[in-house]
């Protein structure tokens, strides 16, 4: 009973059917705009519930609660209305169906310096942006020694921001941010900026200021979302298409149907890819994605129905990186031998399979796995199929190129 | 500390503001204005620091430009291309204090009109009440205003002409103009976003009533059309008023006058709730 009351009232973020729409058309757009300006002058609640010609729902018809303490991450591609949602969580939209509440006080980084005035000094815009973000001159000047010190900034805080460079900008626009200690904290993809060492001492602070808060983090790195969510949404067209309390399943979900590189297959041969499963050696991460570092080992394991008579047949895993280059190949000529297929007349044309990568060794990124099955007398292409794997490399071990070649040092 | 935050809930829900009684409008714009008293008073220094930083002359820019701005109908008058009609103060005196009284009516007009789109860069990253950049806007004209009309009362004094000690209803008799430029400029500024078209036109209409408006002219200017147009034209009253409280410590026809200011008054407060009701809603439309 009280745990049921306690729970209530550490949701601080409650969204029940929560709906916005927009117009493809601008034209069409001001249109509607008007004819709404003009129902308000004569005090007309304009209809937002139904929409009209060429629009479309952004965010559509969405139930959330985050309680204190959570850190919900969304992911999905871009435009599928993961800031729109943040916007109607911070109030800057009105929402046109449904209804959202927040309980405490809110900090949106939606963007950060907002209202940084280029002539003002850094001293003079943490008063602005500050007040802006809702803290009062108290605070700010209990806090200003703090956020000066976390920005990094130095005696640049009394130039105007106009000669900051743009990560300085950027960091001093965060370390007001996170002054704040927020109840409801609302990330919009704002820790991918910045250098390395501020990221990571950012990253921290997020993490110690979600303990406190129910946050909401929205981005494309997943790493930074395995690593810091306690929760996991995958949006696509305004809507929740997955929800889990598995992070890392999640970002498996979003994986598989957000792969730049389309699955499906190629080639007239008759094989036929059963399963196919990845192996982080690590931490036994399993399943379509896995996420490692540089120098883990990964195991594929896969197994395929191959009815072709009569023929050597080889296998070769290409690796795609984002941008859709091959970056890194691998093969075996004769998965299924001469010699083998003469022994078993009656075999079910079922070959299971089992490649050990020592070490992935590729730089950052997301890469994705073909599996091409070829003849291995000549090299033909039988069949290929493609994206049966997604990897996201998350350290940076590898500085410059895009793969590490293994070698031996010996110093004498 | 953290109890007392917890209190604070925002909801939001669809036409939320429209739920809002009218007589309720005033008051929550009201509060928010003062509750964000610490946000104006930044942007406020931004904005006159902005102006004036970057320029050697900096803050004189204030002094000069009102006596720029008559020189040419000094220069018209002198020459005598432009009768103004009988006046009893030299013309010098009259067309600084009127135009000066009509800059400041525009001012509040074009100001007004601006505030969404002077609100844009923000207005879609953060959450605040947008009601305050009107004030901002306001107190930065009361300031300008200040200061040109500190001007006025030395050249009224250098020509020796007499102070009454009515002057300091001045910023009083100012009042209805404020409110009836915002009042115009808020809707101005609405429509702005969604028929630009429509702002334009209006930003010329209300440019143009400068010449209805016994502003550069006296009332007593004889000229068939313009004393057929001013007795009708509400700007007559509120203007020469502000301008004859200075020159000769009256104000021009006070009972058209007080009716005029309360009209302004009631208007400025409709402009309010229409501007309140409907900006959040058109600030997703700004582009």
């Amino acid at each position: 009973m009280i745990d049921g009351i306690n729970s209530d009232k550490n949701v601080l973020i409650q969204a029940e059917n929560l709906s916005k729409k927009f117009s493809k058309s601008l034209k069409r757009s001001m249109v509607y705009g008007a004819g709404e300006l003009f129902s308000n002058l004569i005090g007309k609640k304009p209809r937002t519930t139904q929409l009209r010609k060429r629009e479309f729902w952004a965010v559509d018809h969405i139930d959330l609660n985050v309680k204190r303490g959570q850190v919900l991450g969304i992911i999905g591609h871009n435009g599928c209305g993961k800031t729109t949602l943040l916007r109607l969580i911070a109030g800057i939209y009105p929402p046109d169906a449904g209804r959202v509440s927040v309980r405490g006080s809110t900090a949106a980084l939606i963007s950060l310096g907002v209202g940084f005035h280029p002539v003002m000094t850094g001293y003079e815009n943490i008063y602005l942006n500050g007040s802006l973000l809702g803290i009062n001159k108290k605070e700010i000047d209990k806090k200003i020694e703090e956020i000066i010190e976390f920005s990094e900034v130095g005696d640049f805080i009394n130039s105007p921001t106009a000669n900051y460079s743009s990560g300085m900008r950027v960091r001093l626009g965060f370390s007001i941010a996170v002054a704040l200690e927020p109840d409801v904290l609302l990330l919009d993809e704002i820790l991918a900026v910045g250098d390395r060492k501020f990221k990571a001492k950012s990253f921290k602070k997020i993490e110690q200021l979600s303990e406190q808060a129910a946050s909401i983090l929205i981005s494309h790195n997943m790493q930074m979302i395995s690593r810091i969510c306690t929760d996991i949404i995958v949006m696509e067209k305004g809507k929740f298409i997955h929800k889990s309390t598995d992070v890392l399943e999640g970002i498996e979900h979003y994986q598989q149907q957000a792969n730049v590189h389309e699955q499906g297959e190629s080639g007239t041969g008759l094989i036929k890819l059963l399963n196919i499963k990845l192996t982080n050696k690590i931490d036994s991460q399993k399943g379509y994605w896995v996420s490692l570092s540089a120098k883990d080992s990964l195991e594929v394991e896969f197994s395929a129905e191959i009815d072709e008579i009569n023929k050597e047949i080889g296998a070769r895993f290409l690796i795609y990186n984002s941008e859709y280059i091959v970056i890194g190949e691998t093969f075996s000529d004769k998965i299924i031998k001469q010699r083998d297929l003469q022994v078993d007349e009656t075999r079910s044309g079922v070959t299971s399979v089992k490649v050990g990568f020592p070490q992935i060794n590729l730089r950052t990124g997301n890469y994705s796995l073909s599996l091409e099955f070829f003849d291995a007398a000549n090299n033909d292409k039988l069949k290929t199929f493609h994206a049966v794997g997604s990897i996201d490399v998350l350290d940076n071990k590898i500085k410059r190129a895009a793969v590490y070649i293994p070698s031996e040092w010996q110093v004498e | 500390m953290t109890e007392n935050k917890i209190q604070t809930t925002k909801i939001f829900y669809p036409n939320q503001r429209l739920s809002v009684p009218f007589w309720k409008t005033w008051g929550i714009i009201f509060r928010n204005v003062i509750e964000s008293r610490q946000l104006i008073w930044y942007l406020y220094k931004r904005d006159f620091a902005v102006r004036y930083r970057k320029s050697f002359l900096g803050s004189t820019w204030i002094l000069i430009s009102p006596l720029l701005a008559v020189v040419s109908w000094v220069f018209m008058n002198q020459t005598g291309f432009f009768r103004p009609g009988d006046l009893e103060v030299p013309y010098l005196v009259y067309v600084l204090v009127g135009t000066s009284v009509w800059r400041f009516f525009m001012k509040s007009y074009t100001d007004a009109s601006k505030t969404l789109e002077n609100g844009k860069k923000f207005s879609s990253q953060v959450y605040y009440p947008h009601e305050i950049m009107v004030a901002e806007q306001a107190l930065i004209s009361a300031t300008n205003f200040s200061i040109t009309f500190a001007i006025n009362l030395v050249v009224v004094l250098l020509y020796g002409i007499s102070l009454s000690w009515m002057l300091i209803f001045f910023p009083l008799v100012l009042l209805p103009l404020f409110f009836l430029g915002t009042g115009i400029g808020l809707i101005s500024g609405l429509i702005n976003v969604v028929v630009t078209d429509l702002k334009r036109v209006l930003d010329y209409v209300v440019g143009l009533f400068m010449w209805v408006t016994p502003v550069v002219y006296s009332t007593k200017l004889d000229n068939e059309l313009i004393q057929l147009i001013v007795p009708y034209n509400p700007l007559t009253y509120l203007v020469s008023s502000a301008r004859e409280i200075v020159i000769s410590g009256e104000l021009y026809e006070p009972k058209v006058f007080f009716i005029c200011a309360a009209a302004s008054l009631v208007f400025f407060l409709i402009a309010l709730r229409l501007f309140w009701v409907s900006e959040h809603r058109l600030i997703e439309r700004l582009v």
